[in-house]
């Protein structure tokens, strides 16, 4: 299973696997484009949206799969 | 070679150099001058003949614009890796800011001369600053309509938010703002006052959004912030 850190900022994210955008846009999350992309965590950005990081985690290794 | 450190220091991700081998990079570095400011010096004045386009190197610019009955407004801040000047070079005409240095500011210039020799030798080179003035170009556009379009208080949030994405620092209690920006400047930055910045901060401050202390301004929130500017 690929692992996600938590503490990985989503600029890092996006930049690693490009793919991941489209689960961030099909959760309706402003994170793509946003101006936090390089400060906000993983772990930030599932507690501001209301989701746990383990269900965060693995929406975006079912987008990196597809 | 010291230059090669400052290059890795500064701006491992510049978009000036982006794509351009380390040698070259020295290379076009050298051609320029090299200018070391102190803080609050003046590397260029509205007005005077535009004979130097600028990369920044460390520290920090502020483009301030004069207008008429003495009212500044603040165009822009020029970090490191950023590039000044070039279309009032190119254009051989008089600078239209003036740039004045936030805290130790080192920046190389050239000439137009050198500027059109550099872009032959390095083609790569000129794709970067094409790219560089299309992104500027682009925000100018954004930042005109939301002047014309805009509730002010929009306008401040993401006046602070594109400051935040280029000078953002994270810290535990959020995200600085890592150079001093009073209220007055973000007034000039966003045309508009500054007993309306000091409203609109106040307000965002007693929610949680921001903290700000004399010039410096933490932004705690920056979802909320966001969301904010999104959805008036």
């Amino acid at each position: 299973m690929l692992k996600i850190d938590p503490e990985t900022t989503i600029q890092e994210l996006l930049k690693q696997h490009p793919c991941a955008t489209v689960m961030f846009i099909a959760r309706r999350m402003l994170c793509v484009g946003c101006p936090a992309q390089a400060f906000h965590t993983l772990e930030e950005v599932a507690r501001i949206h209301g989701s746990t990081i383990d269900d965060l985690c693995a929406a975006i290794r079912d987008a990196i799969s597809k | 070679m010291i230059l090669n450190a400052i290059i890795e220091d500064s701006f491992g991700q510049s978009d000036f150099l982006s794509g351009i081998a380390e040698l070259h990079a020295t290379d076009i570095l050298n051609r320029g001058n090299r200018i070391r400011l102190k803080s609050g010096q003046i590397l260029f004045q509205q007005g005077d003949p535009a004979h130097k386009s600028f990369l920044v190197l460390n520290g920090r610019l502020k483009l301030i614009k004069l207008h008429e009955e003495g009212k500044e407004a603040i165009l822009r801040y020029i970090g490191p890796g950023e590039m000044t000047a070039i279309i009032s070079v190119f254009k051989e005409k008089e600078y239209p800011a003036t740039a004045e240095t936030i805290g130790i500011t080192e920046a190389v210039g050239w000439d137009k001369q050198t500027m059109v020799q550099l872009m032959l030798d390095y083609p790569p080179l000129t794709v970067n600053m094409l790219r560089c003035t299309i992104n500027r170009l682009d925000e100018l556009q954004n930042r005109y309509l939301e002047n014309c379009t805009e509730q002010v208080e929009q306008r401040i949030s993401r006046a602070l938010l594109r400051i935040m994405k280029q000078s953002g620092r994270r810290a535990e209690d959020g995200i600085h703002i890592d150079f001093p920006l009073s209220r007055q400047e973000l007034a000039d930055y966003t045309g508009t006052t500054v007993y309306t910045v000091s409203r609109i901060l106040s307000t965002w401050e007693k929610k949680g959004w921001i903290k700000s202390k004399r010039e410096q301004i933490i932004i705690c929130d920056p979802h909320s912030l966001v969301l904010f500017s999104e959805h008036p």
